[in-house]
Parts: structure tokens; C-alpha cells; sequence
């Protein structure tokens, strides 16, 4: 086969490995919550992996900048691929990313930030992409949100003054459909897409369930925001797989099912080889066996 | 002889030329108004690109200075009432003074809010209140309000320059005009470095004999009142801590050791105040010592009047200090 | 009725304004709300307005700088009606603190120790009065206590200084004392040199019992208090030699203690707390005892005797000097108890002691092991 499409397969290839990687943590951890070894909350990104391992492949993971959210163990994964240190920290392990401290939720590790108030790190996000403009770094600052968080003021105060500043951020929303246990159509009004470019910051909405989509539409859209210094938001429809957090789910079986059917792994493996897939699943459920098995001490 | 307001612009000018990592911003700050209380005047012609003027989102742009602040700058954000803190709280509580500690260390917020609190101006209910009660105790932040007795310039760069924890620094907008009063009977301890806490008194030797603790604009009603009763032979220790959280708490133990009566005054209103816990920290350690319950002054508990007539009802004035203190003598 | 306008405080800085103009004439009607004058500070200007309705009378000129709150005008219900007599009352009513002849301080003391401050205003008349003359003029009243040099004459607890009290004896003496207002330790003395610089909860042990005279001198205490209880000789001989020095003694007794009806003590008596001094007993000087001590109805202790917890009297007994009882003594009515003598722990006394005694109890105790 050509260069150009060997290369591309080897991309689609480490796009799957890694979100397989987030599904089968992800899955891992919520087991652990079932059996009482995890305390508090936990809230998984299943079906929203191709979104976490799309855009963080197309930015510089050496420089660039991540602000993450509740729902952030995706991100943190594509970003540095600390699996250890992340399940060792939502463990209350001092060898955690945070020693145990930030938990699930208040993950800190090089340049990722996250933390559980929903919009509260959209202005955060546009101080570091200002510190970043003022030093000329040409940084950028990924800021992840979900539709829920755009029900918060503190999200247009944030998009406001990165136009007005013509700051280097992008705006990531993963429309997932639900906040909680709140269908979105009954907390907004209007076209959540639309928002942004009131505000002046151009927008891209974008099938959030093709990671060659979103790896496409982020390196475009980061090139732009290098070279502009101008930022943008990129929206992607996707749908939450799992509950909020735990067991807590009441939405229809049926509509669960049907988005089963669409989900990013899914989608990814009619483009890979059958046996390919079937032996880095067993590869990647033995290593997070294996980790899993290390950090319980059993 | 420097007021307070230009204390102030000299700790902000000196930061801004000390360090290149001092930003500025907040709600009309950049000249020619140069801010609400012009504590920012002529600080964006002399330090072009550092100085900004944000639009009204108190919280959205003390978020975008725990941005700046967790990227290496130093920022300085001017609200510019107090009242509006508020506004700001998410970002103050679950932002800039949760991450050093919450991400174990691995981060610093070295950020300075600056608002100026307090009424005497017939601003009304919502331009004159006292809120920094509300953010006392809070884990990683210093709360710090000094008063005119303070030299003010040396606290702000302190705050600014060297301490890297999130500081709110709350100036009493009516101490704006203040000069430094000078007086030989007055000592500093340097308990928290760099926030001082100031002692004056109105005798030269001997014991007081009443010790009164206060702090940010009571200054102004406190010092002058010092003077009226030297001429009717009390004496009085004044003790104005710059740092209200976390406490000075061996300084202030040791000057209400000095006294068997004390009063505590304060503008915020009254109930779980700082002179609930400072009342608290006094009985703990001196209640043995105690001619008299320690009395306390605060604003009473309801908005505050616009007209200054009712206004001066509802706070803590020179007059009713006087009172307080001859009531403890009696 | 007339009403006062004054002149407002423009802004914090200044004390003054001055008068730009005047809007309305002197001797003109004005309304509640008319706009009588125009005042100006360096900052800003303002416009004053009538509280009341009425006539406006001028007090002061157009460009008259006046300090804040002084009269600008009097409103008259009438137009011609004179405010001479308002005005003069108004101002003998405002010099009042201005006036006052002695301070406040000397007002303060000169109410608790009932001295009449307008007969001292007419012996000194030429300066304000101040606590010192209050003092001085009721000098007589204190003659033989160090008040005059005391900051807080008329608020002060007694001063005690502890004796030998780096021990048992002088915590429970300390707690006593911190129960009462009347009362306040100010120092222990302790011959054990290891303590000094210390504290014992929060008063100094300032340094050997020897010190005591030249902390009487130099004024730093009231009234001493001994806190050795274990060894008689000791106690009265430390007593003997402080009173030889001229020391007054302080009677230091627990709250908890019971003092009843006609119960006379002399000084330097220390009583233990839930104590119970009957109506009419005698105390003499320098007795300990210990929590619980019973003293019933008109019995006399002597001096310099220890008694030890929950030891009791009967009616009208009897106790000589340096007598020592153990705990839990029980003494029938009317018994005599000799100087000098032992009583151990647990005695039931039925006869009198002959002085110099030591009493021999047989305990006869056996154990055996239960069936």
C-alpha cells in the first residue's frame, strides 16, 4: 500500500489503541466503584473517547496547555498516558498524579488542569492563554467543556474577553446530550452551537464519534488560533455512554442502545483489521489488568 | 507625608517596576480615569502592556488572574467595590485558593485581589459593606486589610512581590485620604512576615488601661480618639493587625496580656465576624486575666442606609467606640 | 420652634467649607426643602437645604469660611422673632464637655471612692482635676496601703504572692485563687531552685522564699499566702519571719467553701475547697486545711495547725497551736485538743489530747481470699 495510506492506517491504529485504553480504565474504574474501592464520585467519558484522543493528538503536548473538566480522565490519559498515576490518585494513593489530594476530578500533572466546577475553568483558561500571548510562547489552551457547563455565565464571560483579547484558546464542547440526568433540550434555549460566534469566535460543529474528524477539524482549527492568535470553539455532538457517575441511570434502555450502535470505538474498527483489533484488546485489557492488579497489591 | 491612596500607588508602581511578571487589571483602571478610587493613576502610561482594562465580569477576570497567576505572572486585580467579591467568589474559593494545595503542591497562585470595602461615603447597601468576614478561615488564602497606622506601600509590594499565596487586600475606601499619623508611641511585630501588625498608644509609660483591637478603617475613627482620651488620663493600647487571616495570634495575645479590659471593633456586621474569633483566641488564652468580659463593636446586623444620617446609625463610629470603652472603665 | 442649620461635612478631608452664597435673604420665608445656600470645600460644592419651614436669619456672611457643623442660620417660626436666648442655650448645652473641670478618669475614681469632685473644683480652681487629685484629696482614706502608686486604684484585686508554692500546696492554692475576683496571684516564691523562670498555670515562680521582703518593698504584691503544708515547723517558722518584716497575709479561701454567720479568722489562713466554717468558730492564723474540712459551730482552732481532707469538728472543740491532723479525723463535741500534737489518719477522738501527744491508732486490717 502507499506511504501516505501506511501512514494514516498506523495513525488510525494509536488513535484506537488509546481510546481503548480510556474504555477499558474507564470500565475498570466504575467496577471498582461497584466493589467499594473507590470513595466519592466517578465520572467515566465512555462514548467520548474519540473526542479526548482526536484534538489532544493534534495539539503539542510539549507546550500546549489542557483545562479540563469534571469528566476529564480522557483527557488526561491522551495527554500524557499516566495511567498509573491517575488510577493511583482516584485510588487515594500517594503515588497519584495529585498524591491522593485532587482525586478524580482535581487532576494536575505538566500542563493539565482540571477541576469540578462546571464552567469555572473557562476564565482560568483565558488568563493562561493571555500569560501565554504575553510571553510569545505560541502556546494554545485547550479548554474542554460539556453542553451542561454552557448553561454557566462564567462560560460567555470567558468567551467575551478571549475575542476581545484575541486570545490563543479553543473552546472544546462535547455535546453529550446530558447534564446529570437532564436531557440538554430542557435546559437551554436556542442552538447552543450558534453561541459562540456572537461573540466573535468561529465555530466548527463536527461529529464527535469520528476521530479522524476531530483530529482533522483540531489541527485545522489549532493552526489557526497559532497563527491568528485568535480563539475558536470547536463543537462536537456525541452522546454519554454511562451514567453521570455511578449507577445512577434512568435514561430509556432504548435510546442507550441505539447510541451503542454509533459509538467511537465501534465506528473506528470498520476501518482496522479484524485481527489487529482483536489482539490489542487483549493486549491493552492485560496491561490495565496487570496495573490494576499492581496498585491493589493482590 | 504620603496618604494611603498614594501608599497604595507607590506599591503598585514599585511592583510593576520591580518585576516584569506584575500585571494589573480590572474595571477602568487604564488612564486618563486611571480607576474608580484612582489607586491605578498613571500606572498604564508608565507601564504600557501591563495595565488592562477588563469589561464587568468580576468573576470571569479574577478567573483569567488565577490563569495568568498559575502560568508564572504575578497579577494584581482591582475590584472596585468590595461588595462585588461576590461575584468573584467561585473563583476565589474553588479556584485560586483551592489549587496549590489541592494539586499537592505542584502549583502556585501567587495573586493579589485588591478591593476596597466600607462605607462613611453614603454609597448604600451595596457600595459600603465589609464582606471580608466572609473569607476569613477560608484554607489558602491570606486575607490581609491594613490600616492607615500601616505603611501601606510596603504591604501591597510584600503581597505582590514575595508572597506567593493568593492575598486579599482589602482597603477601607475612607482611609483613601489618610496620611500615616506619626506617633513615638508606636511598635511593629513582624509575626506573619510582611504584614505587620501596628500598636499605638496614647501614653508613655505604665500599663493600659484598656487594650482595643480593630483593624482596616476603624483606624480613622480610633486614633484620633486616642488623643481625647490622653487628655482624660486613660490609657489606651490600639492594636491594628494588617493580616486578619491567618491570625497574628501570639501578637495579639501578648498585647491583651497587658490589660485586664479589651474591646474588639470592627466595621463588618455583627455575628461570626473577626472579632467573634479573635474574642475566641483572647478568652482562650487571657481569661484568667479579665476584669471584664471583653466587649465588641461591630456594624449592626442589617443593609446599610444610604442617607449618612441613618448610615452612621448602623456602624461603628468614634463616638460609640468612646462609649464602649468607658463603659469597660465602669 | 426653631430650627438650627449647620454646616454639613462635605467630604472626609476637610473640616471647613466655605459660604459662596446665600439664596435666600435674610429674614425670608423658606419651605421644608428650599435651597437656602451654596457651600463649597475644595473638592466639591453643595447646596443646603431648609429641614423646616419658617423665616431664614443669616448667622453668617456670604464668603465666611465656617468649620463643619457650626451654625450657618436659624430658621424662626415668625419673621422677627429673636433666637438670642436659643442660641446661647444652644451653645452653653455644646460647651459642657468643653468646659468640664476634671478629667474623666479622675471623674471615674473620684465616684468610687466618694470624693466629691465640685468641693475639689472649688479648692483648685485654676487647672482640670485629675485622677492624682482626686487621690490626694482623700489621701487620709487610704493612709497605709499603696494605692496612690497604683495604676488601678479603685478597680485592683489584692496581689498575692505564693510562698513556697512550687508544689502541690500551690496549685491548689493558685486554683483557689483564680475563682474569686477579689484575689489575684502575682508570683510564687519556691526555695527549689530548679523551678524559677518557670510558670505554674500562667504566674511566675520569681525565685527563692528569701525574695519575699524585697517584693514587699518595692511594692509588687498585696498580701502573702504559704503553701507549705506538710511540714508544721516550716510553715509557722516562714510565717514568723515574713510578719517580723513587717508582711500582711492574705486570707485565701475556695469559693466552694462555706463560710457561715460570726466566723472570725485572723491572716494567713488557707482553705481548701467544699470546706465548712460553722457559725461562730475561730480561726487563729495561718491554718490549712485541706477539701472538706469541717469546722463545726463555735470551736477554736489555734494557730499554724493542718488539717487534712474531709477532717471534721463537733460543736464547740477546741485545737491548740502547730496541731497536724491526717485525713478523715473525726472529733467528738467539746474535746480539747493540746499544742503541738499528732492526730493520724482515720482517728476517731472521744477523749482530750494532752498537748505534745501523738496518737497511736491500731489498724487492724485483714485480707483474705473470697470463698
Amino acid at each position: 500500500m502507499p506511504n501516505s495510506e501506511k501512514n494514516n492506517q498506523n495513525l488510525l491504529r494509536s488513535f484506537y489503541r488509546e481510546m481503548l485504553n480510556i474504555r477499558v480504565i474507564e470500565e475498570s474504574l466504575l467496577d471498582l466503584f461497584a466493589r467499594g474501592a473507590i470513595g466519592g464520585t466517578v465520572h467515566t467519558c465512555l462514548g467520548q473517547e474519540a473526542i479526548a484522543v482526536g484534538v489532544v493528538s493534534a495539539i503539542n503536548r510539549d507546550a500546549d496547555i489542557i483545562c479540563s473538566n469534571h469528566r476529564g480522565h480522557g483527557h488526561f490519559l491522551a495527554y500524557c498516558g499516566d495511567a498509573r498515576g491517575l488510577v493511583a490518585e482516584i485510588l487515594g494513593q500517594s503515588t497519584g498524579v495529585c498524591g491522593g489530594i485532587g482525586g478524580s476530578q482535581h487532576l494536575q500533572k505538566k500542563n493539565f488542569y482540571s477541576n469540578g466546577i462546571l464552567g469555572g475553568m473557562s476564565p482560568v483558561a483565558v488568563g493562561m492563554a493571555f500569560a501565554e500571548k504575553l510571553k510569545g510562547s505560541g502556546a494554545v489552551v485547550v479548554q474542554f467543556m460539556g453542553d451542561g457547563a454552557m448553561a454557566e455565565g462564567a462560560v460567555y464571560e470567558a468567551l467575551n474577553m478571549a475575542a476581545l483579547w484575541s486570545l490563543p484558546i479553543m473552546f472544546v464542547v462535547e455535546h453529550n446530550q446530558y447534564a446529570q440526568s437532564t436531557h440538554w433540550s430542557v435546559q437551554h434555549s436556542g442552538a447552543l452551537e450558534l453561541r459562540s460566534e456572537a461573540f466573535g469566535v468561529p465555530m466548527s460543529d463536527i461529529d464527535g464519534n469520528d476521530v479522524e474528524a476531530v483530529y482533522d477539524t483540531t489541527q485545522r482549527m489549532v493552526n489557526e488560533i497559532r497563527t491568528q492568535c485568535a480563539p475558536r470553539l470547536l463543537f462536537m455532538r456525541t452522546y454519554r455512554l454511562g451514567p453521570h457517575s455511578k449507577g445512577d441511570d434512568l435514561r430509556n434502555p432504548e435510546e442507550i442502545d441505539y447510541h451503542f450502535q454509533r459509538e467511537p470505538l465501534l465506528r473506528l474498527r470498520e476501518k482496522l483489521e479484524p485481527s489487529w483489533v482483536a489482539m490489542v484488546e487483549q493486549e491493552v485489557r492485560q496491561e490495565v489488568a496487570a496495573m490494576l492488579t499492581e496498585l491493589r497489591g493482590n | 507625608m504620603a496618604s494611603y491612596l498614594m501608599g497604595l500607588q507607590s506599591g503598585l508602581a514599585e511592583s510593576l517596576a520591580a518585576s516584569e511578571k506584575v500585571l494589573v487589571l480590572g474595571e477602568d483602571l487604564v488612564d486618563p480615569y486611571g480607576g474608580a478610587f484612582k489607586v491605578t493613576k498613571g500606572l498604564s502610561t508608565r507601564f504600557p502592556g501591563r495595565v488592562f482594562n477588563t469589561p464587568i465580569c468580576e468573576g470571569g477576570f479574577t478567573g483569567v488572574a488565577v490563569g495568568m497567576a498559575l502560568r508564572g505572572y504575578r497579577p494584581v486585580v482591582e475590584i472596585m467595590f468590595g461588595d462585588f467579591l461576590t461575584l468573584c467568589t467561585d473563583q476565589i474559593v474553588n479556584h485560586m485558593a483551592k489549587f496549590p494545595s489541592m494539586f499537592n503542591g505542584q502549583v502556585k497562585v501567587p495573586l493579589v485581589i485588591r478591593t476596597p470595602m466600607g462605607g462613611g461615603r453614603g454609597y448604600g447597601a451595596t457600595h459600603s459593606q465589609s464582606l471580608e468576614k466572609m473569607f476569613l478561615g477560608l484554607p489558602g488564602i491570606k486575607v490581609v486589610a491594613p490600616s492607615h497606622v500601616h505603611t501601606v506601600s510596603e504591604i501591597l509590594q510584600h503581597a505582590i512581590l514575595v508572597d506567593d499565596d493568593p492575598v486579599l487586600f482589602i482597603e477601607n475606601k475612607v482611609l483613601y485620604p489618610l496620611d500615616q499619623p506619626d506617633s513615638v508611641y508606636m511598635e511593629q511585630s513582624d509575626e506573619i512576615p510582611g504584614y505587620p501588625t501596628v500598636a499605638f498608644r496614647n501614653f508613655s509609660s505604665g500599663k493600659p488601661d484598656v487594650t482595643v483591637f480593630a483593624y482596616g478603617g476603624m483606624s480613622r475613627e480610633i486614633v484620633p480618639l486616642l488623643e481625647k482620651l490622653h487628655n482624660d488620663e486613660l490609657n489606651v493600647t490600639a492594636v491594628f493587625p494588617s493580616c486578619l487571616w491567618p491570625i497574628p495570634e501570639e501578637t495579639l495575645v501578648r498585647y491583651g496580656a497587658q490589660c485586664d479590659r479589651l474591646l474588639i471593633c470592627e466595621e463588618g456586621s455583627v455575628g461570626f465576624n473577626w472579632g467573634s474569633e479573635i474574642s475566641a483566641l483572647l478568652y482562650d488564652k487571657l481569661w484568667r486575666n479579665l476584669n471584664a468580659p471583653i466587649a465588641r463593636l461591630a456594624a449592626s446586623s442589617q443593609v446599610i442606609p444610604a442617607a449618612r444620617h441613618l448610615e452612621a446609625e448602623v456602624l461603628v463610629n468614634t463616638e460609640k467606640i468612646e462609649k464602649a470603652i468607658w463603659e469597660l472603665m465602669s | 420652634m426653631n430650627t438650627l442649620v449647620r454646616m454639613p461635612s462635605l467630604n472626609a478631608n476637610e473640616d471647613q467649607a466655605i459660604v459662596t452664597d446665600w439664596l435666600v435673604e435674610d429674614g425670608a420665608p423658606v419651605s421644608r426643602g428650599t435651597e437656602i445656600c451654596i457651600v463649597e470645600s475644595t473638592k466639591a460644592t453643595h447646596d443646603v437645604s431648609a429641614e423646616e419651614g419658617g423665616f431664614l436669619r443669616h448667622l453668617v456672611s456670604k464668603g465666611q469660611v465656617v468649620k463643619n457643623n457650626q451654625p450657618l442660620a436659624v430658621i424662626t417660626a415668625t419673621s422677627n422673632e429673636d433666637y438670642t436666648a436659643y442660641l446661647a442655650a444652644l451653645e452653653q448645652a455644646e460647651s459642657v464637655t468643653s468646659n468640664r473641670r476634671w478629667t474623666k478618669k479622675a471623674e471615674l475614681v473620684a465616684k468610687k471612692i466618694g470624693v466629691d469632685l465640685n468641693a475639689l473644683a472649688g479648692r483648685i480652681p485654676d487647672r482640670v482635676i485629675s485622677e492624682a487629685d482626686v487621690l490626694a484629696f482623700n489621701k487620709t482614706a487610704f493612709e497605709g496601703t499603696d494605692l496612690l502608686e497604683d495604676a488601678h486604684p479603685s478597680l485592683r484585686p489584692q496581689r498575692i504572692l505564693l510562698i513556697g508554692g512550687g508544689g502541690g500546696g500551690g496549685s491548689v492554692t493558685l486554683d483557689a485563687i483564680s475563682r474569686v475576683r477579689h484575689q489575684r496571684a502575682v508570683g510564687i516564691l519556691d526555695n527549689n531552685a530548679a523551678l524559677h523562670g518557670k510558670t505554674m498555670m500562667g504566674v511566675p515562680i520569681i525565685g527563692p522564699n528569701s525574695m519575699a521582703a524585697e517584693l514587699w518593698t518595692n511594692g509588687s504584691f498585696d498580701a502573702a499566702i504559704i503553701c507549705v503544708t506538710g511540714k508544721i515547723d516550716d510553715r509557722a517558722a516562714i510565717f514568723d519571719s515574713l510578719k517580723e518584716q513587717g508582711i500582711r497575709f492574705a486570707n485565701v479561701i475556695d469559693p466552694s467553701t462555706v463560710v457561715k454567720s460570726y466566723v472570725s479568722m485572723g491572716e494567713g489562713n488557707l482553705i481548701m475547697g467544699n470546706g465548712y466554717l460553722a457559725p461562730s468558730c475561730t480561726l487563729g492564723d495561718n491554718n490549712f486545711l485541706a477539701s472538706h474540712a469541717c469546722i463545726e459551730h463555735d470551736s477554736k482552732v489555734g494557730s499554724h495547725c493542718t488539717f487534712g481532707p474531709r477532717t471534721t469538728t463537733s460543736g464547740a472543740v477546741t485545737i491548740g497551736d502547730r496541731v497536724k491532723f491526717g485525713m478523715g479525723v473525726l472529733i467528738e463535741p467539746y474535746l480539747i485538743i493540746g499544742d503541738n500534737s499528732l492526730i493520724p489518719s482515720g482517728c476517731v477522738l472521744t477523749n482530750n489530747v494532752p498537748p505534745n501527744s501523738v496518737i497511736k491508732v491500731q489498724h487492724s486490717q485483714t485480707i483474705k481470699g473470697r470463698d
